[in-house]
């Protein structure tokens, strides 16, 4: 049983069905999952500065709580929370000043057992692109699928060894066990903007813009990625143009989703909380 | 660009030493860091300049640029310095100096309509006090 991690965005922004198709689709391949009990807001970005410590604690909280319900890693759909969780979780394995200042703060220990896993990972590690192949009921060919990764899912690489930072293959791999074709295309573990989407919206826009247009000449009919944030941004910047020349964004859910067929599969499905 | 002859106190580069557990004097000026960086023309100074700008101390440059602001931490800079110095860290850390003491910096949130919270929390902790 894998703990789970919702998150603000995903569950605050449903109308991307990120959650729902997510946890269809480990339903049909077998995974069993199970929210927390209680959980908070991972802190949304990772405090690069060595002095700071109270943006490391409602983190290490989600990955205490894990340890104590006893499951066997924390799961999130969101890049973002998987950023912070991991490197929160390696900091405090690996800096004995933070894990006593946390400590302290907490006024609780953290024994540092737990995994954090996204997503993707479990698709790939626990399930396997054999095991997805054999679930397709529908499958996607002859559509054109890019997939974006973003920043916070790769990097830094030697702290989330999940994939290769300049030349990662997992999503079109899944892309592939669906039936569809991956495109590769530039640009694809370039940043979007991130947080300037509430700031400086000139700087997203361009930089989400540079993607979708590369994305769209490598040929690709619909775009996928794994973070909330870059999925605003990605579809964001398309706003001025007609609805003929935008491309639709998706997260990585929706194709596998629809090839699973797992709407009909999850129709018990026991509606989510909010 | 032109450097001044005079260079600023050390206390400056003290204070960065303390908060990022760098020190900018051992970059070499490889320029990956300005290469691979997605959002340069945003930029008045790349972030190779910045480094070294922080490493021959003239600070003041640094602190007026707008480039620490413009610098949105996707880390691709950090993740592909041959000397492990993490420019993203280094911005971090001349943003937290500037927030900090110098009580600048304050962006304000033009957009919260329709942006996702993970942006405004974000924004909220990386650019204001």
């Amino acid at each position: 049983m894998l703990g789970y991690y919702p998150g603000c965005t995903v569950r605050a922004h449903q109308n991307g069905n990120f959650e729902k198709e997510a946890l269809a689709i480990l339903k049909v391949l077998g995974i069993s999952v199970e929210e927390l009990s209680e959980w908070e807001c991972c802190g949304a970005i990772y405090p690069l500065t060595n002095d700071e410590y109270v943006p490391l604690l409602s983190s290490v909280r989600a990955l205490k709580r894990t340890e104590e319900e006893k499951k066997e890693g924390l799961l999130t759909l969101c890049s973002a929370c998987y950023h912070v969780l991991k490197r929160v979780n390696h900091r405090m394995n690996n800096d004995k000043e933070a894990k006593k200042r946390v400590e302290n703060y907490l006024d609780d220990k953290y024994d540092g057992t737990t995994k954090v896993l996204h997503l993707i990972e479990v698709l790939r590690d626990q399930v396997g692109y054999k095991e997805i192949k054999e679930h397709v009921a529908n499958s996607l060919e002859g559509e054109k699928i890019a997939t974006y990764y973003g920043c916070l899912f790769l990097r830094p690489e030697k702290e989330m060894e999940l994939l290769d930072a300049e030349n990662p293959g997992v999503m079109e791999e899944i892309v592939k066990a669906l039936g569809a074709e991956p495109v590769i295309y530039p640009y694809r573990t370039d940043c979007c903007g991130a947080y300037h989407a509430s700031d400086k919206e000139e700087v997203s826009n361009s930089a989400s813009l540079k993607i979708v247009m590369a994305a769209k000449k490598a040929g690709a009919t619909q775009l996928v990625t794994a973070c909330p944030l870059c999925k605003h941004n990605l579809q964001h910047c398309q706003k001025e143009l007609e609805d003929e020349q935008k491309l639709p964004i998706h997260y990585i859910t929706a194709p596998i989703y629809k090839a699973l067929g797992a709407d009909k599969k999850a129709e018990d499905e026991q509606p989510l909380a909010n | 660009m032109r450097f001044p002859t005079k260079t600023a106190s050390i206390k400056e580069q003290e204070e960065l030493a303390d908060i990022i557990q760098k020190n900018v004097k051992d970059c070499y000026q490889c320029l990956k860091c300005s290469a691979g960086c997605p959002l340069t023309e945003h930029m008045d100074y790349y972030p190779h300049q910045v480094m070294l700008l922080a490493k021959m101390d003239l600070y003041k440059k640094v602190f007026d640029s707008k480039t620490l602001w413009v610098c949105a931490s996707c880390l691709a800079c950090s993740s592909r310095c041959p000397r492990d110095l993490e420019p993203a860290k280094v911005m971090e850390g001349l943003r937290a100096m500037i927030i900090r003491k110098r009580g600048e910096g304050n962006v304000e949130v033009v957009n919260p309509k329709g942006v996702p919270r993970q942006a405004l929390i974000s924004s909220m902790r990386k650019l204001r006090r």
